[in-house]
């Protein structure tokens, strides 16, 4: 046995190393999969945009209802952008297989999905956070409470429909047009 | 050793002071410096803190790539290290080596967190806790020595089998029966597989540690299962009808299970294991097939299973298990006669009554565990000691 263990040894001490290496390499590849998106935000809950160093907000998907977009990720719907990357013209809700509600089938330039596994669970599609730098965290506070600007944020989603937040900004917000408007 | 043993064993009578002088001088040699390490260990214990907070505290400042190619190259190194002591027998090989590998296990574990951290991706926790399982099990299982790394490994496995139930039961709402009973009966694969290993490794202490834990978490859940049945009727898996079906799948997988101990280890232990096996899978049977929530018929059920250890405890002189046993049939005793006696209780005389019965059932307990528990086998107690480091 003890023979074995010398001969297994070197191979069961690779294996993790090389395992762990092979993980790494496939999770930065696919990190650079998918499309990326600019979604207007709005801040989640004004009371605690804040905890720790992420900033919580709710996205504001252009021509959508809020009530509309899935929050289950077994509801079997997801949103079907279109758009040309990163600008969204609009945003249908998407029965999966079938066609769009009330209109014919549509050939989406991206679809997002709830992934019941982001740190939103369920609400992923409605609102998200994305991490911040502890020092800028207090200036994303007062720009997102600031009605005159509209936070931006630049999403990618991944080719399994999963939203991943890459970016916040700021831009100003158009004297007489509401949250829920078109970017320009 | 105290001295103040000593000197009234001397008083008494039942050494002489030559004796007496020779354990002292004994003893002395033996010492160790206990204060003077465990203020080495905790002034370590202040560092290494100290160290994790100055990069948490500076976490957002370290790039990505950075962090996650230190995190990989403490992986390398640690293992560089393992590879390094393995020839090795005394306290580096046997001590270190564990505490290296439990490093190694915990480190590769928080690199899948760390991987999520970085790139913002998130996946079901059975999928990470799964590729750790496979990718760190060989190692730990070839070259673990100590309880650290035999607990690790159950723990791991069936952490990932409660994770995978979790994520499959949301997927598909209700999961089916056989999947239940097979994900449920992990512990007993576990047992089994410490069974096999156990007389084929040089590292018997090992699996039979691995053997221990998976039975101990075996009967735990069994005990739970039990207690929820009496709780709930429906018990804690599934819908009403599914118990039933569950139950019987285990009685199926526990008696092969019961078979294989039986015929891999031909001696008291084997039995004592297949005994409780069985018992485990007729008791959970006839309380999923009842779906009653009498307190006197779950209460029958659960010391009916305990027995049935206590039994096996003795069978193959299992003298500190056969004390647990006593201990917990008491408990669920005294808490039956809280359950029968709470229309009384507002009464007063229903605490009297249970206070009474407390009092019995303890002292019957203390003089059954006394007149009944397998003798100690000095020899035997020594020799399971010095084989688990």
């Amino acid at each position: 046995m003890s023979r074995y263990r010398r001969l297994f040894l070197p191979f069961a001490l690779l294996l993790p190393l090389v395992g762990l290496g092979v993980i790494w390499l496939l999770t930065e590849r696919q990190s650079h999969r998918g499309t990326e998106w600019d979604v207007p935000i709005a801040g989640y809950d004004p009371r605690d945009l804040l905890r720790g160093h992420y900033v919580q907000f709710q996205y504001n998907w252009p021509m959508v209802q809020e009530n509309e977009i899935p929050t289950w990720s077994g509801y079997r719907s997801h949103l079907c952008i279109i758009g040309s990357s990163p600008r969204i013209e609009r945003v249908e809700v998407q029965d999966q297989g079938g066609p769009v509600r009330g209109g014919s089938t549509l050939n989406c330039d991206a679809t997002a999905r709830v992934n019941p596994w982001s740190e939103e669970g369920n609400d992923g599609l409605v609102r998200d956070r994305i991490y911040v730098p502890q020092q800028a965290a207090r200036d994303y506070q007062a720009k997102l409470a600031n009605p005159a600007l509209q936070g931006i944020v630049r999403i990618r989603i991944n080719t399994s429909g999963f939203i991943t937040p890459l970016s916040l900004a700021f831009r100003p917000r158009p004297a007489l047009e509401g949250d829920r408007e078109q970017l320009p | 050793m105290s001295d103040r043993k000593l000197d009234i064993w001397l008083d008494a009578g039942l050494i002489d002071t030559d004796t007496a002088q020779r354990i002292r001088a004994y003893e002395a040699d033996r010492s160790r410096p206990l204060g003077l390490w465990s203020l080495i260990g905790l002034g370590a214990l202040a560092i290494g803190l100290g160290i994790i907070s100055l990069v948490a505290a500076n976490w957002d400042e370290i790039p990505g790539m950075v962090r996650l190619s230190v995190h990989a190259l403490l992986i390398a190194g640690v293992s560089g290290g393992i590879f390094l002591l393995q020839p090795r027998n005394g306290f580096l090989g046997l001590y270190l080596k564990d505490v290296l590998l439990f490093i190694l296990a915990v480190l590769g574990a928080t690199f899948f967190g760390h991987l999520g951290q970085v790139y913002q991706t998130s996946s079901p926790l059975w999928q990470p806790m799964a590729l750790w399982l496979l990718l760190f099990s060989p190692l730990l299982l070839l070259t673990g020595r100590g309880w650290l790394i035999s607990l690790l490994w159950v723990v791991a496995l069936l952490g990932t089998g409660i994770a995978h139930w979790e994520w499959y039961a949301q997927q598909t709402g209700e999961p089916s029966v056989m999947y239940i009973g097979v994900i449920t009966s992990l512990p007993v694969f576990a047992l089994l597989a410490g069974i096999f290993v156990e007389s084929r490794s040089a590292r018997e202490a090992f699996w039979t540690q691995v053997g221990q834990f998976a039975l101990a978490s075996f009967v735990a859940g069994v005990s739970l299962k039990l207690i929820a049945d009496g709780l709930t009727g429906g018990g804690p898996f599934g819908s009403q009808g599914q118990a039933g079906e569950i139950a019987a799948i285990h009685l199926g997988l526990w008696s092969i299970a019961a078979l294989l101990a039986y015929r891999l280890i031909r001696t008291s232990t084997g039995i004592s294991i297949a005994a409780i096996l069985i018992a485990a899978a007729v008791t959970s049977l006839v309380s999923s097939i009842a779906q009653s929530t009498e307190p006197l018929g779950s209460a029958i059920l659960f010391i009916a299973f305990w027995a049935a250890i206590g039994w096996s405890a003795i069978y193959s002189e299992w003298r500190n298990m056969f004390q647990v046993v006593v201990a917990i049939i008491a408990l669920r005793l005294i808490i039956l006669s809280f359950e029968l006696a709470s229309d009384l209780l507002s009464s007063g005389l229903g605490l009297i009554l249970a206070g009474v019965i407390t009092i019995f059932i303890a002292i019957v307990a203390y003089r059954f565990s006394k007149a009944f528990a397998p003798a100690r086998h000095p020899a035997a107690e020594r020799t399971s000691d010095e084989s688990d480091p």
